[in-house]
């Protein structure tokens, strides 16, 4: 086959589904409205970029200037909004049962005549550990606000004992340290978890997309017309087939390019270059995987929901929010067998650490590898594509 | 005459129910999501988020100059379970790329005079750099390196003076999940969802195989047809749920606070809804594979509405309330109140009207939707 009529093929086949894509309404929400409309659907969820304070009930028991101080610093932090001071622990413990506040603080009696005395008093923060992100961020808050005010008191103890300012910091805490967020100073959460949900379309996108423009081939059995189209070549239909899909995700990773980076604001430290290369990567990746998919079952059907799983389940392995080296050392392997743990990691490394361009090469190789995928089963999707058999299956 | 009249009834609505029963388990792709995919995301989710908990996350610690005092808050540290020291790199350029390389998720920079500035009885720093870009490490190696350095703290100071007694000390106590499991956290939430999401996806792939083949019920009254495709759908699920939450609940160890008529409460209303939902949801399909392709993208914004994962106070409050147009919303909620943290069901009223509101709601739908 010459150069010409290889790419007046790959022309003509793209043009048929282009037609395809115009004339059915499902096929044209697949490739573009249902992804564009997720993904709007998170730019406004996660338009609020800060988490609001969140409610916190304190029962003072012990009822002392001292105490009320406490509460009233609480009441300051920026990660809670004291709804309610409660006259004793069981109100309290009902109010987190009934879902109106994450925690309760409770001062105990004698709080304050234990500091008075120079001893230890304690606060204790009881959090329903029901909802670990709620409960860790409205610990931080009161533990700041109870930290802060320990460690004034200290300084007057010193300093009633006659150190100097400076001695009695080193007296009270001999070992001063502060934390540092890397790579992620803002430590908000948006900024990092909005982007894995933005790509999860992204890949659902591409994985349903391949199933829906193959499927419906051999579902209503159009494919050896298809494959007719494109000379009888199978490279030349595939190409032909996935150039509109394929160009048409591109365009909604560049929308969603521009809300991630441009709207949202998110961090991006490192080579644009790399960057674009992994979403591209990561689109072919996962058409690849859905190919496969097709040409594994036959099925339409079968596909989408073989790969709609697949893609669905992505998430969870990535490591992204549970990270891997928590999991069972025999469930770690298995992130490797989805092509989103390495953009996840691309991602990560260019756009929030800034790493060396070179240190997501191997994540490239990776996503590449599962482009190879369909060629195993090349000989059986040609052959199911012309068989009469495994047309209109339901 | 009334009675024969009564006992036709009777004998048509069983006819829906067997023909309805007889479709789901002829049709292999309706089975797959119904009946097995429950199972499979399950075990394979579970499985995922089975180590509970991240502990002994690898960090470096840096300077120090090996003097006696840094090698005790070393060894504090590498003791905490929540950290361990991987490694002890010569300078910071060489803990970076460590860190880059994602061979630690936090360094641990003391000062290089940290030994002769206690011995002087000056204050001495320490820098706690946490890899940020991964939340969870992140919170670990805070919190294991703090709580190492607050212990050196108390040990340097009753060296001195022979007691230690601090002003405060803030206790955190956790009610309901002590090991804070990441597990026990999410997943009763996501068995819930998966529940909706195949129901959802299973009846809609029912409703329209029947359109696209032009097939009728054994029926007119499109109450009837609501009743029997309820009722079928709600046995299996009562079926496969019920074993969920039993036997899949024990081998992974999820709280179950909650009475068993406790549980009968939230999941009979949820059930029904979301069979009613899915019914009425189904009408839209013409095509037996639509129902994938239609509802498949919404797993992750059912998840994000329900505030589970992120609570609703970080994102905007009309969406939440939107959202609780879902079943999955309210039940999710209630239910891990009352398996997680042991509510009565009195404290969950709330939620438990919003479902038996969307049973009406939707059953009005899925009898709309059963009249063609």
């Amino acid at each position: 086959m010459t150069a010409k009529r290889f790419w007046s093929g790959v022309v003509a086949v793209a043009r048929r589904e282009i037609e395809r894509i115009a004339t059915c309404g499902e096929y044209r929400a697949v490739v573009w409205w249902l992804p564009l409309a997720v993904i709007l659907f998170f730019a406004i969820f996660f338009s609020q970029e800060v988490v609001g304070a969140l409610p916190v009930a304190v029962v003072d028991e012990d009822d002392t200037p001292l105490s009320r101080k406490v509460v009233s610093m609480i009441r300051a932090t920026p990660q809670t909004a004291l709804v309610c001071e409660m006259p004793d622990m069981a109100t309290a413990s009902n109010k987190v049962l009934q879902g109106d506040v994450v925690a309760v603080v409770e001062i105990p009696n004698g709080f304050s005549k234990s500091l008075l005395s120079g001893e230890t008093a304690n606060v204790i923060f009881y959090d329903s550990g029901a909802n670990i992100s709620t409960n860790s961020l409205a610990a931080k808050g009161v533990q700041t606000a109870i930290t802060t005010f320990g460690v004034g008191i200290s300084l007057q103890r010193a300093e009633m004992r006659g150190a100097a300012p400076d001695m009695a910091m080193a007296q009270t805490m001999p070992i001063a340290f502060t934390t540092y967020g890397l790579f992620n100073p803002w430590l908000n959460y948006a900024y990092y978890v909005a982007p894995c949900f933005w790509a999860m379309i992204l890949i659902i996108a591409a994985v349903l997309s391949t199933i829906y423009a193959v499927g419906t081939e051999l579902r209503y059995a159009t494919s050896v017309e298809w494959l007719r189209s494109a000379n009888n070549s199978l490279v030349v239909a595939l190409m032909g087939k996935l150039a509109p899909t394929t160009i048409s995700l591109w365009l909604l990773s560049i929308v969603t390019g521009a809300l991630v980076f441009g709207l949202f604001g998110a961090p991006m430290q490192g080579s644009w270059v790399v960057l674009a290369m992994g979403v591209i990567f990561l689109i072919v990746a996962y058409q690849a995987v859905a190919l496969f998919i097709v040409a594994l079952t036959a099925s339409m059907r079968l596909s989408l929901s073989l790969g709609g799983g697949y893609s669905v389940l992505a998430f969870t392995f990535s490591g992204i929010t549970f990270p891997t080296m928590a999991m069972f050392s025999v469930v770690q392997p298995f992130t490797m067998l989805f092509p989103y743990t390495y953009f996840m990691r691309l991602y990560i490394d260019q756009a929030v650490r800034g790493s060396e361009w070179w240190l997501s090469m191997s994540d490239l190789a990776a996503m590449l590898l599962f482009c190879l995928l369909p060629l195993i089963l090349f000989g059986r999707l040609k052959s199911i594509l012309v068989k009469r058999k495994f047309w209109c299956r339901l | 005459m009334r009675s024969k009249n009564k006992f036709l009834i009777l004998n048509s609505q069983f006819l829906i129910i067997r023909d309805e029963w007889r479709r789901v388990w002829h049709d292999e792709g309706v089975v797959l999501i119904v009946v097995f995919a429950l199972f499979i995301y399950s075990i394979l989710y579970s499985l995922g988020y089975g180590g509970e908990v991240l502990n002994e996350v690898p960090v470096a610690v840096v300077g120090g100059n090996n003097g006696s005092i840094s090698r005790t808050l070393a060894n504090k540290l590498n003791a905490s379970p929540k950290i361990c020291v991987a490694h002890e790199p010569s300078d910071i350029s060489e803990a970076e790329q460590l860190l880059a390389e994602r061979k630690v998720w936090g360094v641990i920079a003391l000062s290089p005079d940290l030994d002769s500035d206690i011995l002087a009885e000056r204050q001495s720093r320490v820098a706690i750099l946490g890899d940020a870009s991964y939340f969870l490490a992140y919170r670990e190696v805070a919190e294991g390196a703090v709580s190492a350095i607050q212990a050196m703290n108390a040990e340097i100071i009753e060296q001195r003076n022979g007691v230690y007694n601090p002003p405060i000390i803030f206790e955190q106590r956790n009610l309901f999940n002590p090991s804070l499991g990441y597990g026990i956290f999410v997943m009763p939430a996501i068995i819930l969802l998966i529940v909706q999401q195949t129901a959802l996806i299973g009846v809609g792939m029912l409703s329209a195989t029947r359109r696209e083949r032009n097939e009728k019920y054994c029926s007119d009254s499109p109450v009837a047809i609501t009743i029997g495709r309820t009722l079928t759908y709600l046995v299996i699920y009562a079926l496969t749920l019920g074993f969920m939450l039993t036997v899949h609940y024990s081998l992974f160890d999820y709280p179950m606070r909650g009475a068993w008529w406790q549980c009968v409460a939230i999941i009979a209303p949820y059930l029904l809804a979301v069979t009613l939902l899915a019914q009425a949801v189904g009408a839209l399909f013409r095509r037996r594979e639509s129902s994938v392709v239609w509802l498949l993208w919404l797993s992750i914004p059912f998840l994000l509405v329900s505030g589970v994962s992120l609570p609703p106070q970080a994102f905007p409050q009309w969406l939440y309330f939107v959202g609780k147009a879902v079943p999955s919303s309210s039940a999710v909620d209630a239910w891990i109140r009352v398996q997680t943290m042991g509510a009565s069901l009195s404290d969950i009223a709330p939620e438990l009207t919003v479902l038996w509101v969307l049973v009406v709601i939707y059953g009005v739908g899925a009898i709309v939707a059963n009249r063609r």
